[in-house]
């Protein structure tokens, strides 16, 4: 695969990006900032364009979830990695990790990005995918926010509440999980299921006490309710994972897309730990917030490749939650190595990979 | 011991040393390796076993079928990485590593109980199983897994203990190796430096001492290496250089020398300036370009010019000289180029306030410092000059009471002659006889006096020249008659002229008296008698022959009269003072000392030389050159004329206010024919010309009248009288119508006293000339 270009190779892209970081210093009157974040895409764009041997060229498409954790795959596309790799990407926009798998096994995409919760729900229906990467984890994705007028003040303050949650994905498992965490059952509490783009609004007409939500929707869930909000800390309850899936079939016969696909994830991801607030520009723009917005929920993210064992004891939580909640038919917990492709991640960054084998 | 050889033994014991300790460090560093393989090996042990203890414990928490496979997997991996890694370890770590792969198949053992217990357990329709069972095989497998990674961390300790000690030693090594270096180079440079340091500051000093200038001083350094090659070489090279040159003392010697000789100098300098300032002739100095140099103060008080207003300006610029004098002053210049000392020569100056002064003018080419230049001195004769001329005035007049004493014998008896002859005319008249052969006689006797006159006037030098065109030979034959009464009886004249001579452009009557001067010198120098001989000839002089006189070169044909006499002869020192004015050999009373400076004067005039060739007791022959005429001779057309006296019928104005001449003037002119006016005064003649209405043809004129000249006269006459010609009659003119003796061009001139004949023959050629 050709290198030429105006940035010749790695140390040429950091060149670029600490150039930029002076630039972006230099650039601090608002009236500027956008300017020089169109100038900063439109160099990378160009650096990467036309770099690459269009006889070696990949053509893929990803579908993906609009959402915070897709935020590498999202700065990948605008900052031209994945042309830089030689993938001539087709980004399939999707409201969840879900709907994006189901585009993926329906045949309309050859990658998607999807959360923990699906990866285990399909784990009991199909075993024609696998996972190659995880490039997102959140400790605070999903949160649980109540109405104060309700009583709420502590999270035992839940028993007996109505809790709007979306069955079947993180926000139920976040919900069992915060529940034991103060010691309560789901039992102890009514659950109403709703789509989660509708919680806020729900909450704030007091349809339900609280809802567990998972980003952005609880800031407009915070707007909504005002003084009347209580956010509670999400700790370390749990840890939404957002990973990178494909089906078998495409893994063992493009092996080297899924490797320029991590290798511009990568890149990404370095891009991002260095231009932070031109990735929250570029985020901003692409999920049509205000950088404010976005700069409040950047923290709540941390970027980067990896397959890790937790992974996979994760996963093994969420389907014995499953079963246990009879979400799934089946009773036995699947055995998750057989939806991990290594080869991938070995290839492109083989130091990020914990799990054992 | 050589410099070079000490810095090759130096490099050869850091080499030695460094090949010692690398070798050394190099088996360490292999070692270091092994050990570093070692850890690599048991670290990658260690962290197998910590994954398989993770999943042990995964598979104990939910067994379940992923961390069995993960379990299963992991054991092999660690099997088989303790298989390879078996043969790094040495024999110390063997016992550890048997005793990791006994513990760890016990650990598989212990699990495999677990495992084929927990599938009985989940098996459909299983079978109960004891209580605690579970339990117990449990804590067994943590007592396994426990008993497999302690001898693990051993190996690792033991391994990471060795890897410490190695590295330890190898720094160790290390650091001494550079130590013993790094005293080594010092020592050695040290060695070098102190063996370089003492004798290069010894040579130093002796090179500062040497080059203070003493020669005296040795280096004497005794080392072998180069430093005292060195210095002895350098010793050498003083010793050559003490032979060469001078020592100190000797210079200090010869600075004083010099100081005194400068000293002097400058003494001798300020005596010759306050000389050259001081003396009181007028010195000068030119460079070839005549630009003047320098000049004193006697040069300042000659021109009247200050020395700045002078200096470093051309000869021309000066103003010193008048144009007809700057040309003599180049000529001089020129000749001072060649080398030759001019002078003493005469020049006229002009002073700043417009006097002119004559000097004497002495330049001599000189060469200061380097520079050719010429020093002129002057000195002002203005003075000597009037006394001279004033001496020679009265002198001329005692030389002409003395010639006039010889002269008066002559004209007593030619006016004996005149009388005599005249009283017998009238007596043949009162007896009817017509008195011509008396009057013949009377004619001959005039003419006679008339040119003693001639002679007379010569001497004065108040006669005017009239150049022509005329033959030495025929004027050599017209005096031999004269010459007859001039020379002695006891003396033989002899006359060898050339047949075919050459003609010269030369005033007749000028060259009589250089003859008759020269015949007359001849004689008084042939007391007791002898020979005098005139020669005529032709001859060419080339450039080789004035270079040889040491005259301006004016070479080409040339006519000689020469006259020899067979006298006392001169000797040089009177050969050079024979044409200065009144240098005479002859007793007091005899000569006037202006014979031959009359001569010198008329040959000069007519552009010729004169040279003596004198011998004592031999003779003398003085030679005269006169430039050859190319012009044919007109004196006999002139003379053709004689014959053809005609007259006519124009108008002439005869003024003169002697009346006996005028009369005879008038009358011949009225007697061929003439109109006559006569006037005895300028103004007479001016106011009767304007009263006369008729044309006045001609004015003969007396130059010198009594009121108005004869010249005023003429140009008055020329504006009344347009056309009206002028004929001037006169004994000497005092340069009223000539200069320096010459008539001006297109001046008609009658000299007195004149025969009818030549009165008419003048006027008649006078009239017949173009109208002016």
């Amino acid at each position: 695969m050709s290198q030429k270009g105006f940035f010749e190779g790695r140390k040429g892209e950091m060149v670029l990006c600490n150039a930029w970081s002076r630039l972006r210093r230099f650039c601090q009157v608002k009236q500027v900032k956008k300017l020089s974040t169109s100038l900063v895409v439109v160099l990378v764009v160009a650096s990467c364009q036309g770099s690459q041997d269009p006889k070696n060229r990949e053509k893929a498409t990803l579908g993906v979830s609009k959402s915070f954790l897709s935020i590498p795959a999202f700065v990948a596309k605008s900052t031209g990695y994945f042309s830089r790799e030689g993938i001539d990407l087709t980004v399939k926009e999707c409201s969840s990790g879900k709907t994006a798998t189901d585009a993926l096994f329906r045949g309309e995409a050859d990658i998607s990005t999807v959360a923990d919760m699906p990866v285990v729900l399909e784990s009991f229906k199909r075993k024609d995918f696998c996972i190659f990467g995880t490039f997102c984890r959140s400790y605070r994705m999903v949160k649980l926010i109540a109405r104060k007028d309700s009583g709420i003040r502590t999270g035992a303050d839940l028993k007996g509440k109505k809790v709007g949650v979306n069955f079947g994905t993180s926000s139920h498992f976040f919900l069992g999980a915060f529940l034991m965490h103060h010691m309560l059952s789901v039992s102890d509490i009514k659950m109403v299921n709703m789509r989660t783009v509708d919680m806020p609004v729900a909450l704030r007409n007091n349809q339900v006490d609280a809802i567990s939500v998972w980003q952005p929707y609880d800031k407009k869930a915070l707007r909504l309710l005002g003084d009347n909000a209580v956010e509670f800390p999400a700790g370390e309850i749990y840890c939404t994972t957002f990973n990178l899936v494909t089906t078998k079939s495409f893994a063992k016969e493009h092996p080297e897309v899924l490797g320029k696909f991590l290798r511009a994830i990568n890149n990404a991801v370095t891009f991002i730990q260095k231009n932070r607030e031109i990735s929250q520009d570029i985020t901003a723009k692409t999920f049509k917030l205000d950088i404010d917005s976005v700069r409040a929920a950047w923290d709540d993210f941390v970027f980067g490749l990896s397959l890790d064992q937790a992974l996979l004891v994760s996963w093994e939580e969420i389907a014995r939650w499953s079963i246990q909640n009879n979400f799934v038919p089946k009773r036995k917990i699947p055995n998750y190595l057989n939806y991990i492709c290594l080869g991938p991640l070995e290839a492109v960054k083989p130091e990020s990979i914990s799990i054992i084998h | 011991m050589k410099i070079r050889t000490r810095l090759h033994v130096n490099v050869f014991l850091c080499f030695i040393i460094t090949v010692l300790v690398g070798s050394f460090v190099f088996a360490a560093v292999r070692e270091m390796n092994v050990q570093t393989e070692k850890a690599v090996a048991a670290s990658k042990i260690s962290r197998e076993m910590a994954e398989l203890n993770i999943v042990t414990h995964e598979y104990l928490l939910h067994p379940e079928e992923r961390p069995l496979m993960q379990w299963n997997r992991k054991y092999k991996s660690l099997t088989r990485h303790l298989t390879e890694e078996a043969k790094i370890f040495g024999p110390s770590e063997k016992d550890l590593v048997d005793k990791i792969f006994l513990n760890l198949k016990r650990f598989n053992a212990a699990f495999s109980n677990l495992v084929s217990t927990f599938k009985i357990v989940e098996a459909p329709g299983g079978r109960t199983i004891p209580p605690g069972l579970i339990d117990t095989l449990m804590g067994e497998l943590l007592v396994k897994s426990h008993a497999t990674v302690s001898p693990i961390f051993l190996l690792e300790r033991k391994i990471q203990a060795k890897s410490i000690a190695l590295q330890t030693k190898v720094s160790r090594i290390t650091a001494i190796f550079f130590l013993v270096l790094i005293a080594l180079i010092t020592g050695v440079s040290l060695w070098i430096s102190r063996s370089i340091r003492i004798p290069l500051a010894k040579l130093q000093r002796g090179i500062q001492i040497i080059g203070g200038g003493n020669l005296d001083h040795k280096v004497w350094t005794h080392e072998r290496d180069e430093i005292g090659e060195l210095s002895r070489a350098f010793d050498n090279m003083t010793d050559n250089l003490k032979k060469t040159t001078a020592s100190i003392s000797d210079l200090n010697r010869e600075i004083e020398k010099r100081k005194r000789a400068q000293e002097k100098l400058k003494e001798s300098e300020e005596r010759f300036r306050l000389l050259f300032e001081h003396a009181p002739e007028a010195f000068s100095i030119f460079d070839l370009k005549s630009t003047l140099l320098d000049a004193n103060r006697a040069a300042e008080r000659l021109g009247g010019y200050e020395k700045k207003e002078l200096i470093g300006k051309r000869l021309e610029d000066l103003g010193l000289l008048p144009s007809d004098e700057l040309e003599k002053a180049a000529a001089l210049l020129k000749r001072n180029k060649e080398g030759e000392t001019t002078g003493p020569d005469e020049i006229i100056l002009e002073r700043k306030d417009g006097e002119k002064i004559v000097t004497e003018i002495v330049s001599i080419p000189l060469k200061i410092a380097g520079q050719d230049v010429v020093l002129v001195i002057l000195r002002d004769i203005t003075e000597r000059k009037v006394m001279e001329e004033q001496l020679r005035q009265a002198q001329k007049m005692e030389a002409i009471g003395v010639l006039a004493g010889g002269v008066a014998h002559d004209f007593n008896n030619l006016l004996t002659t005149i009388m005599g002859n005249a009283e017998l005319g009238l007596m043949g008249l009162d007896r009817g006889r017509l008195p011509l052969e008396e009057l013949q006689e009377i004619k001959k006797a005039g003419e006679r006096a008339s040119g003693l006159t001639r002679q007379l006037l010569a001497f004065s030098r108040k006669q005017i020249m009239e150049p022509e065109v005329l033959n030495l030979n025929e004027v050599v034959r017209n005096l031999e008659k004269m010459l007859g009464r001039l020379i002695r009886e006891d003396i033989k004249v002899l006359t060898t002229l050339a047949p075919d001579l050459a003609n010269v452009h030369a005033d007749p009557g000028q060259m009589e008296q250089v003859i008759m001067n020269l015949a007359v010198n001849a004689r008084d120098a042939m007391p007791q008698g002898g020979k005098l001989t005139i020669e005529t000839a032709n001859v060419e002089l080339d450039e080789q022959y004035f270079r040889s006189h040491g005259v301006e070169n004016n070479h080409g044909a040339y006519v000689m009269l020469a006259v020899s006499d067979t006298g006392v002869g001169m000797n040089k020192e009177t050969q050079y003072h024979i044409f200065e004015p009144f240098f005479t050999t002859k007793a007091k009373g005899v000569g006037t000392g202006l014979g031959l400076a009359t001569v010198y004067g008329i040959v000069k005039q007519n552009k010729g030389y004169v040279w003596v060739y004198s011998e004592p007791g031999k003779g003398t022959t003085l030679k005269v050159y006169l430039p050859a005429a190319s012009e044919e001779k007109e004196r006999v057309s002139k003379k053709g004329k004689v014959s053809e006296i005609s007259g006519g019928t124009e108008t002439v104005l005869v003024v003169e206010d002697n009346d006996a001449v005028r009369e005879t003037a008038v009358k011949t002119l009225e007697k061929y024919g003439y109109s006559i006016l006569e006037a005895s005064s300028g103004e007479e003649a001016a106011e009767l010309s304007k009263g006369f209405e008729g044309p006045i043809h001609l004015l003969l004129t007396d130059v010198i009248l009594t009121g108005m000249s004869g010249k005023d006269l003429a140009e008055i006459l020329a504006s009344a009288k347009p056309g009206i010609r002028v004929l001037y009659m006169s004994g000497y003119t005092e340069n009223a119508i000539a200069k320096n003796g010459v008539l001006d061009p297109g001046v008609n001139f009658l000299s007195k006293p004149f025969t009818p004949e030549s009165l008419l023959l003048k006027v008649r050629d006078v009239l017949d000339q173009p109208v002016p």
